[in-house]
Order: C-alpha cells, then structure tokens, then sequence
C-alpha cells in the first residue's frame, strides 16, 4: 500500500455523494401530500367558530417576493403543513382585491405583506407576524400559545366588575396591533411590573383592530391610532385617573414603567 | 503523542478563558429569562462560540504546523500512510475540542444555571443529548474543513477564513433574501453558503418544528465532503517545504 | 547486487508558471546499488536536499520522473519498512522529550516493545543524558545527533542521510563515520548529501557531483590516489561554477 493511498476520502466522497442526492431530495423533492385548505376571511371564521379553533390568516398580495417564498417553500414543509392544517383553519386575504382588499387592510391595520395574524375562534386577534418567517421558526411561533399571558387578562366588563369588589383601578393597556402582543407581554410579565400590577389593578387588554373592540376603545376614549401602545388607568366606575404611552424608555427599563403604574395607583 | 502535543501551555487557557466568557454570556440570560432551558441555552453559546472558537484554535493550523515543524516529516518516514496519520490527529484534536465544550460549554451552563437562574430551570435529557450530539458534529465538521485549509495555508490566515467565511455567509445569505428573493436559482446558492444543516437541524428540534431529515443529511453530505476533502489534501501535499 | 535506489528523470520547478519560478533539478538519473555508501556532493543551493526529499515522496517530482527505492514505490509501506531519514531541516516540537520520540519511531517502525532498542541507540549516539529532556530544550547539535539516532531506529536496509555533520563537533564526526563503516559492514546502504569533502572521502565508496540541480560527474573511490577527489571537485564544481 502507498503512503498516498486515497480509499478513505474516496470512500467518504461516494457517500457524502449518496447523502447530498438524498438531502436535495428530500429538501427539493415536490410535496406530495394535500395541498392547505385556504379560506376567505368569512368562511374562516364561521368555520372557526363551528370547530372552536383558531384561525390563522395570510395577508399577501400577488407581487410580494416573500409571500411566494413562503408559498413555495415554507408552507408546503410537512412539519409546517401538518401544524397548520390540524390545529388552525385557514384564510388568505389578497391585500390588492379591489372589492374588499381595502376595507381588511384598514381593519387589520396592515403595513406590508406578507402579514400572518393568529384570531382566536371568537376572532380576537392573538398574535401577528410580518415578512418572511422560515420553517423552524413559523412553527415555533405557532406552537407557542402558552407564551402570551396578558391575553389571559380578562375582558373589560369582567375587569371593571373585579375592581369594584377588590376596590382597585382598572389597568386597560391598549395595543394598536396583535404585532405589539409578544412585545408587550415580556414587558408586562415582567417580575416587577407584574407585581405591581398585581397589587394594585386589574390589568384587561384591548388590541385595535379585533372585531368588537372598536365601541370599547370610543368608550374609554382611547387615543387615536399612533405608532405606541397606551396604557389608561381607571377608576372602578369607569372614571379616568390618568393615561401615558409606553415610550421608548419604558420598553428598555422596566423600572420606568413600574414607577409609572405605582404613582398612577397612589394618585 | 498527537494529543499530549495540542496541549501547550497556551491551550490550557483556550477552554479556560472561553468557560469565562461564556459565564458571563449565561448569567445575565439567566437573570433575565422566565425558563432557563439548558438545551436551548447550551445552543445559544456552543454553536455561537465555544465549537467554532475550539475548533479554530485547535485546529487552524493543525496540519501546516506539523508541515513546518517537521514532525510530519518525521512521522512519514515510517510505514504509515498519511490517511491514518490524519485519523489520529483528527481524534486528537476532536478530543480537544470535547474537552473544550465540557468544560466551556457543560460546566459554565450547569452551574449558572444551579446559582443565577430567577426562573424556572428546563432540565430535558433528550433535547440536551440531542442538542450536544448535534454540537460534536458541529465541531468535526469545521475541524474537516479547516484540516483542509491548513493543508494548504498557515493557521492563523485559516481562522480570519474562517471567521471571514461565517460573517460574509450571514451577511449576503440576508442579502440575498432581501433583494433576490424572486430568484429561484441565487436562493438555491443561499442554501450552499454555509454548511449549516446541522444547525438548522438543531434550531427545528429545539423548536419542536418536526423531524429534521433533510437538514441532518445536508449536514452529514457536508461533514463527509468536508472529511473526504480534508483526506484527499493529505494525500497531495508536500510536506517539507523548507528550502535548502 | 540489487539496487537500493534507482532514479530516473528527476525534475523539480518550484512555483511553476510563476515569474519567480525556479528549477532545481533537472533530468537527474542514478543508481544505488545495496551495501553501497555514496555521497552527494555539490554547493549550498545545488538541489542535494531537494532531490533527497523527492526520493523519499515528501516533495512532489515533475512528471516524467521515476524514483524507486529497494525496487519499491518509495511511498509503498513495503518501502518505508527498510527507509531511514535525517533530515537538514531540525524537527522541533514543544513537550516532547527525546525518549519518548524515538520510543514512537520504533513502535511504527514495527516494534512493539521499543524500550531496549532505544536506548541501545541512544548509548550508540552517546545521548543516553539527553534522553529525558525534551527536544525544544536541546542544543542544535543534540537534536542533529537525535535524527541521526531516529533514521537508524528499526535497523533500516536504506539510510538517507542529508548533511548528517552540519552542526557536529569533530568528536561526534569521528564517531558517525566510524558508526557508518559498521553499518557498511552490516549491509546498510547510506546516501547522504554533504558539502565537506573529507568526510566523504573516508567512508563513500561512490560520489555524486550536483551542481544547478543537474548530475555533473560521478566517481567510484575505490583505489583512487589521495587528492583525486579534491581534484575532481576543483573541476567539475568550482571552476564550473561561474558559468
């Protein structure tokens, strides 16, 4: 046998070879299985509602680079096709149709596409998502429901009801889109903050743009739509103590916003 | 002998100065975090750190310097051939580069976890052992592609490579994406900028995204071509260049 | 007798194609039968430690040239059994010490127990001293006698020698010329590469001119009269070399 002898690294390259083949296979091989069920928005909901799941919306538009990537090659991935197919039914809203493309951007507050919504089955929206997502983290995204727990504040009639027999204040936290929810919730689920919350308020939730909302906002007189979310400190009764918006410095010092909830209870 | 000749002086403080820095990564996650996840956790600094570090350090010069030291030299004369001569120093270094994790990777993430964690701590066994699996080919993947490197340049020009390799695959991989997403053909060369297919493999177990099959075999083509390459520069190489 | 060594066509261009590319052999044909000692003479720069690593697989050839060694591949592992090499070039490695070095020659060289042979050469080169030091910490002359020791290690049938006095004491020349005739007698065939004609003049039974990588002359010693090979060397190397 020579010194230069080459039976490894042939043998190692033959079947690198047969593994790379088997990969780009797999990886690039058509899907074969079912294509995904997309409803309209309507459809969806109904559908929602009758199967008490959540509904999971795609807001694309035909020119969108991203939203055929994620046609092509997210979407189709099993892992991916058989969460969204068993745990959510499923609606695209093109953003471009000219009857009512329109009026859902408004409703939903869309600002670029793609847009990927999550709407509980009473269709409260839970989360949002914009641009390209890869697999791996679109289904971690999805899977991971146990992650946002301000949603599990209760409504404003049941916040205001809990105040008035604990005699506290209502905290409403107003967020102008379920894009700010996880944000939001590592904010709020913070030790501190959430032991301040917990000591003095009810803490309820609202999120601009799910259906049934809008009245409540106009009722508390919310600020209009701006870039930050707002947070409105009532009386039991429903009178206003004070309100501020979570500007930058309270999303990097949660110490800011712990003080802010503390004077606001003592006022 | 290969083994005891990677541990200078100098490669005691490797894994001691990267343990270090990675205590000092873990702590303030620990602080901050609602769930310490060990495995997630361990990803976070083994991937990003420890095995690319261990690996550059142990093994970017791996072969030039035995080229110019002569050792190399010394070993051939004797009937080996030069694919067992790379069999053994790839376990030597690919012990090194365990030992590093153990005590870069394992210890700093088991003891911030024992005393700084504020939250909960998630102790799985199966995504830590799949996690740490997942590493160690990691580690012998880079460690193939930098044995071919040396073959043919000096180690610390591998490790700027190296490290040059990493940032330019980041940086035009979300170039790409950004401005050529239409492109079939320049999205299919984002998949070979990297060999990444055993960090996306992990990235989807972590996530509980399904079964990686198709990232595990991308990362194992490119561990074996990385090997097969590694093998074949061995055989090519002149190894005693010095002039007269 | 059958040939120990056996090269043809050797050529060498380090960075071909380059500008700065420089041919240190050319055309190099000779043999060496066993049993034979014999010398390759020739200046600094001449191509003797170039052709020596060629013969040995450690620098690629051009194409075209053949090289065996004990009617072998030189790179053939029947090959390497029967090989031994100093080189010119010193092996230094940090912590690693002398007795441990040679103790890994021998277990590759096929010796399982390697302990006895080792010192039995580390007392032949005088280094039994040397032999719990580590190599980095030698003297340039220490190390020079450690690579003369390792190519003898494992008894080999061919022994390439490349400037084995270069950094030796006289003492230690006498007794590595005296070393060499035992080995004559053993069977050994030596080829070294040297630039000091006395030395080659004791022990060679056979000399080698290399000038600009090319074979000039090659003489046997056998009863040649005193001052032959001197002459010789004035000719062929010297009053060559301006042109």
């Amino acid at each position: 046998m020579n010194q230069r002898d080459l039976t490894y690294a042939k043998w190692i390259g033959l079947i690198s070879g047969a593994i790379l083949l088997f990969a780009a296979v797999t990886e690039y091989w058509p899907a074969s299985g079912t294509s995904l069920n997309w409803l309209t928005l309507e459809e969806a909901r109904l559908e929602a509602g009758r199967q008490e799941k959540p509904v999971f919306v795609d807001v694309y538009a035909d020119w969108c680079g991203p939203c055929k990537q994620m046609e092509r090659t997210v979407f189709p991935a099993d892992s991916v096709r058989d969460l969204l197919s068993g745990r959510f039914v499923l609606a695209k809203i093109n953003g471009d149709d000219p009857l009512t493309g329109d009026s859902l951007k408004k409703q939903f507050g869309i600002r670029a596409y793609p847009t990927y919504i999550v709407l509980s089955p009473t269709g409260k929206e839970r989360k949002r998502r914009v641009g390209f997502i890869n697999k791996t983290s679109l289904v971690s995204w999805l899977s991971d429901s146990a992650g946002v727990r301000i949603l599990s504040w209760p409504e404003l009639n049941n916040a205001a009801m809990t105040a008035r027999t604990l005699h506290r204040r209502i905290m409403v936290l107003v967020l102008q889109s379920g894009e700010d929810l996880e944000h939001a919730n590592t904010m709020f689920e913070g030790q501190k903050v959430a032991e301040a919350i917990g000591k003095f308020y009810v803490p309820t939730l609202l999120v601009r743009g799910n259906s049934g909302e809008e009245s409540l906002l106009s009722q508390i007189a919310a600020s209009p739509r701006t870039q930050m979310s707002e947070v409105i400190v009532l009386e039991s009764n429903g009178k206003e103590v004070g309100r501020f918006f979570i500007d930058r410095q309270m999303q990097f010092r949660s110490f800011a916003l712990e003080n802010k909830l503390v004077e606001l209870a003592k006022k | 002998m290969e083994f005891r000749r990677q541990w200078t002086v100098a490669a005691f403080f490797i894994p001691i100065g990267l343990g270090a820095l990675t205590t000092i990564m873990l702590v303030p996650m620990a602080l901050i975090q609602p769930v310490y996840d060990f495995a997630r956790n361990a990803a976070q600094i083994n991937l990003s750190m420890v095995v690319p570090f261990a690996a550059a350090l142990f093994c970017g010069g791996i072969i030039s310097i035995d080229v110019k030291e002569g050792w190399l030299r010394t070993l051939l004369i004797r009937p080996i051939t030069r694919q067992q001569y790379l069999l053994i120093k790839l376990a030597a270094a690919f012990s090194s580069v365990v030992i590093t994790i153990v005590v870069a990777g394992v210890i700093p993430n088991i003891a911030v976890g024992a005393f700084f964690a504020k939250g909960v701590v998630r102790y799985e066994i199966g995504p830590i052992l799949v996690a740490h699996t997942l590493f160690l080919l990691q580690a012998l993947l880079i460690i193939g592609l930098l044995v071919f490197f040396s073959c043919w340049m000096p180690g610390i020009f591998n490790m700027v490579l190296l490290a040059a390799w990493y940032i330019a695959a980041a940086s035009i991989g979300s170039y790409l994406q950004s401005r050529f997403w239409s492109s079939e053909w320049l999205m299919l060369l984002r998949d070979f900028l990297f060999p990444s297919g055993f960090t996306s493999a992990l990235e989807m177990i972590l996530g509980n995204a399904g079964t990686p099959t198709s990232e595990l075999a991308w990362g194992f083509a490119a561990l074996g071509f990385s090997f097969a390459l590694a093998f074949w520069s061995v055989t090519r190489i002149e190894v005693d260049k010095s002039s007269e | 007798m059958a040939s120990a060594i056996h090269a043809q066509n050797i050529g060498k261009t380090f960075n071909p194609g380059s500008k700065n590319s420089v041919q240190a052999l050319r055309d190099v044909s000779f043999e060496v039968q066993q049993g034979e000692i014999v010398g390759l003479i020739g200046p600094n720069g001449a191509g003797k430690s170039t052709l020596l690593r060629i013969l040995l697989g450690f620098l690629n050839a051009d194409k075209g040239g053949s090289v065996s060694i004990l009617s072998q591949h030189p790179e053939s592992l029947e090959a390497r059994r029967g090989i031994g090499y100093q080189a010119d070039t010193q092996f230094r490695s940090p912590g690693v010490r002398t007795s441990a070095f040679l103790e890994l020659h021998a277990l590759l060289a096929g010796n399982a127990d390697p302990t006895d042979e080792v010192t039995a050469v580390l007392r032949h080169f005088n280094l039994l001293n040397a032999a719990a030091r580590k190599l980095s910490a030698l003297s340039k002359g220490m190390r020079q006698k450690i690579e003369l020791a390792v190519a003898f290690v494992g008894s080999p049938k061919v022994v390439f020698l490349d400037e084995p006095t270069a950094s030796l004491d006289p003492p230690s020349v006498f007794e590595l010329r005296e070393f060499l005739t035992q080995q004559k007698e053993k069977g050994t065939t030596v080829f070294f590469s040297s630039h000091n004609l006395t030395e080659v003049e004791n022990v060679c039974d056979r000399v080698l001119f290399i000038l600009d990588g090319t074979l000039v002359a090659e003489h046997s010693l056998a009863g040649t009269p005193p001052g032959f090979l001197e002459e010789s060397f004035r000719k062929h190397l010297v009053e060559r070399k301006p042109s």
